[in-house]
């Protein structure tokens, strides 16, 4: 790992101390417990928030579709009538 | 903000538990919530369970109060099936294996009397919080990594591991017991971070730190002028952990004053600090932990037994290393993961006659002492492998300056047989037959020389990776 990648690690840390904090002001621990569930909790947090905002996205642009249970329980599921289009965009993307 | 409907279902409405509670959800204690008791008559269960459905349906509730008589908990089962909501058991008495049982049939959380505004409101309002903020899917996922950071796939740690979920969702006080090194902060951590008070301080105390003299200070704080020296006043750990909780480690050091005052907080959750004459009060839960034998403390009056009673509602056992030595392949991967990152160094794994010595020792300091092992070995390690001439882990040595020829004489013996018969064990992949015939000794005196040294042919049936 190079210098650069260490501040960048450094940083993100940082910030997620700071937000954590600032979610949780009332917040008080010693390094093990930062480690093991302030920055665990900040990682399930911005990837909940990342994947509610893509499912979103996708459903906007019609690549999936929501299906709602009896339950009221959401679930996502891929359009069919859109699979050449998402295969196209999955290639572009590898390439 | 509409008002959180609680129901409380009421199935002792001859007692006056229910009553009692009505009257602290009420104003004006109880504000921002609607309150509708239901006194439920004991049908059959069938029966009982389609009416207190129909009460669900119709009151909506965000939160139940569960009143229920004295006796088998058990019979409240199906009950909870029909309950989709938080849940908070009010009882008159209940042992700890039946409060237990409460949890894992679902309850929440549970009270029993002296019932207090200051024991039930904070646990209602938290878990109104929670279910308001709708964290379900992050709670969950934050219990599954979390509890990841316990590793082990020895049975009765497992079992102890899978109690964090239930027992942290209510607000009891817990007692950890195990042997130094066996991971009880990691568990009291766990119980912190998996309960309604994660957001709230975790504050981590070893009570045998503390100078004998300061415990009180330390724990209960002081006001300006309580003695020579002291020249403004100080918040304590207690107020330090408002809210959150406070990890207690070894508990049995603390000297009989702060027992005293310790248990009176727990009790009243109200507390003086050191010369101040004003009563304050801490919302916070209790985990206590030790690594001996409280009993045996009480017993020779180290501990006073109301206190250790207080304590031990909700206790976990933590198995020490050697008696889960089938963990210690898994236990070293992870060590030589995190260590070949921090020294960075390209480590893949442990060498077979490594992972031998790992094995065949006794680990009187268990998870700790073989972390430590792993630390040093990555330090030392020279190529991708950890090798045994990297692994130094310390025996029973005699000392010669101390020790009387008798009692060096028998370390030596006692080391000796040890290593001896873990080595052929090891070899023989826990047959004792055929580690016995190696020794050249038939397998009944090879088996008691075994229980001698509380050795188990099981825990050598571990493969190593």
């Amino acid at each position: 790992m190079g210098p650069g990648n260490c501040t960048t690690e450094k940083s993100e840390i940082a910030r997620d101390v700071l937000s954590y904090l600032i979610d949780n002001p009332d917040a008080q621990d010693t390094l093990e417990g930062i480690i093991e569930w302030w920055l665990l909790e900040r990682k399930i947090e911005s990837r909940t928030t990342n994947v509610k905002e893509a499912l979103a996205e996708l459903v906007t642009t019609g690549m999936i579709l929501e299906r709602k249970g009896t339950d009221l329980r959401v679930r996502y599921v891929i359009n069919s009538s859109k699979l050449d289009e998402i295969r196209g965009l999955l290639t572009a993307g590898t390439r | 903000m509409n008002a959180d409907t609680v129901l409380l279902l009421d199935f002792d409405p001859a007692g006056d538990l229910g009553l009692r509670v009505q009257e602290i959800l009420e104003p004006p204690f109880g504000h921002g919530i609607h309150v509708q008791r239901e006194p439920v008559a004991a049908f059959d269960a069938g029966l009982r369970d389609a009416e207190v459905r129909r009460l669900m349906l119709r009151a909506a509730p965000s939160l139940i109060i569960l009143v229920l008589p004295d006796g088998d908990p058990e019979s409240a089962a199906s009950l909870f099936e029909s309950l989709t909501v938080p849940v908070i058991v009010v009882i008159g008495s209940a042992e700890p294996r039946e409060m237990l049982k409460l949890l894992e049939l679902g309850a929440t959380d549970f009270i029993s009397p002296p019932l207090s505004p200051l024991n039930l409101l904070p646990r209602m309002w938290r878990l109104l919080d929670r279910a308001r903020r709708g964290e379900d899917l992050k709670n969950s996922l934050k219990q599954k990594l979390g509890l990841k950071l316990l590793v082990g796939d020895n049975p009765s740690f497992v079992a102890e591991v899978n109690r964090i979920p239930v027992v942290a969702k209510c607000d009891a006080t817990v007692l950890i017991l195990g042997e130094t090194g066996t991971g009880k902060e990691l568990f009291a951590r766990a119980i912190h971070y998996l309960s309604p008070r994660a957001a709230k301080p975790f504050v981590p105390v070893n009570c045998g730190a503390i100078p004998v003299d300061l415990v009180e200070n330390e724990l209960f704080g002081h006001e300006r002028g309580a003695y020579t020296g002291a020249s403004t006043s100080a918040a304590g750990l207690i107020s330090e952990a408002d809210g959150g909780t406070l990890f207690l480690d070894e508990i049995d050091c603390l000297p009989p004053m702060a027992q005293v005052k310790l248990l009176r907080f727990i009790q009243e959750k109200e507390y003086r600090p050191l010369g101040s004459s004003r009563i304050q009060r801490a919302d916070l839960r209790i985990v206590a932990a030790s690594n001996t034998d409280l009993r045996q403390a009480v017993q020779s009056g180290r501990m006073r037994q109301d206190l250790y009673y207080r304590l031990n509602i909700l206790p976990f056992m933590l198995p020490p290393l050697r008696d889960r030595r089938e963990d210690i392949p898994l236990l070293t991967r992870r060590f030589i993961v995190k260590y070949a990152a921090e020294f960075g160094k390209q480590l893949t794994g442990l060498a077979p006659g490594a992972i031998r010595v790992l094995l065949a020792h006794d680990w009187p300091g268990n998870v700790r002492e073989l972390e430590h092992v792993i630390e040093r070995a990555a330090v030392l390690s020279e190529g991708p492998v950890v090798l045994e001439t990297d692994i130094s882990v310390q025996t029973l040595e005699p000392d010669a300056e101390r020790d009387s020829f008798q009692e060096a004489k028998a370390k030596v013996i006692e080391r000796f047989e040890k290593t001896y018969i873990k080595g052929l064990l090891l070899a023989h992949g826990g047959n004792i037959t055929r580690a016995a015939q190696a020794a050249h000794k038939n397998r009944r005196a090879f088996f008691e020389l075994m229980r001698k040294h509380n050795i188990e042919g099981r825990t050598f049936k571990a493969t190593p990776e």
